[in-house]
């Protein structure tokens, strides 16, 4: 628990010229917030920019906010963080606010095919 | 100037959705948490009519400021609590047997608006009532006879 209070107290930088540029050239695609679990960092309604093509080199580290198909609803994007990696590569998520988040509590832990892209930044 | 684009061009071209949702509902449904709310809205209202006002006092300044945002709270906590049970708990077979389901709810969220914007006892004890309403609307829909009762 503490280590998720620390992810969360890593605030989600603002988009940089260089990001709109990117967004722009479709490098990152843009999203909006929708319901709580994601407070403090993501605010309902907020925007955020995420880059699809962020693991196709490395793979995800623990804390970072990535955008996955839900494993029960393939046409519904979620976003959370993710908190560890196990060693065959499958992830487990969890919300910053994990009282009103579904996660990989319920879900349990998701394959990396799963993941949609890397939460990058705020937008704008 | 960039900034006021881009909020231009995202009233116009709104963004995908992505949920950051919770779709485990965990089932536990009380009517009384909008009840202890609405008592504290009732109660902060009836503080404030008897408060005796003091102009430029500061300790009289610092009380009357409390219990408006105690009132403004405890009635948003109410709406709050009523909109969940109206959304997520009544389905449509409920209003089957209550058809006055949605206007019932209807008028309670609004009198915590109400209840927020003025200083008004009367419509506190509506609210109440309102609550009440839902209360045995809640309880008839399991089939269990839960009394009403208040705390204060």
């Amino acid at each position: 628990m503490f280590i998720l209070r620390l992810m969360c107290s890593m605030s989600l930088p603002h988009a940089t010229a260089i990001d709109i540029c990117l967004w722009l050239l479709r490098h990152y695609r843009r999203f909006r917030i929708q319901g709580n679990s994601m407070l403090p960092t993501l605010l309902p309604d907020q925007e955020v920019l995420i880059n699809p093509r962020a693991y196709r080199q490395s793979p995800p580290s623990p804390g970072e906010i990535v955008v996955v198909r839900h494993p029960q609803q393939p046409e519904l994007l979620i976003v959370k963080r993710i908190l560890f990696l196990e060693s065959d590569g499958r992830c487990y998520l969890q919300g910053d606010n994990a009282i009103a988040s579904t996660d990989s509590r319920q879900f349990g832990l998701l394959p990396l095919s799963q993941i949609a892209g890397k939460v990058h930044c705020r937008f704008p | 100037m960039l900034k006021q684009i881009i909020s231009k061009f995202q009233n116009h071209f709104p963004a995908a959705t992505v949920s950051a949702h919770c779709d485990g509902p965990c089932g536990v449904y009380d009517p009384s948490s909008a009840r202890i709310a609405a008592e504290a809205v009732v109660s902060m209202t009836k503080k404030l009519l008897d408060l005796e006002a003091k102009p430029g006092d500061p300790a009289y300044e610092n009380t009357f400021a409390r219990y408006v945002a105690i009132k403004e709270e405890q009635a948003q906590i109410t709406k709050d609590e009523l909109l969940i049970l109206w959304t997520d708990y009544f389905k449509p077979q409920h209003l089957e047997q209550f058809p006055d389901l949605h206007d019932t709810f209807w008028k309670a969220t609004k009198l915590c608006s109400a209840c927020k914007v003025e200083v008004n006892a009367q419509h506190t004890q509506e609210l109440m009532a309102a609550v009440e309403k839902v209360h045995k609307m809640f309880w008839a829909t399991k089939n269990r006879d839960v009394s009403w009762y208040t705390a204060s």
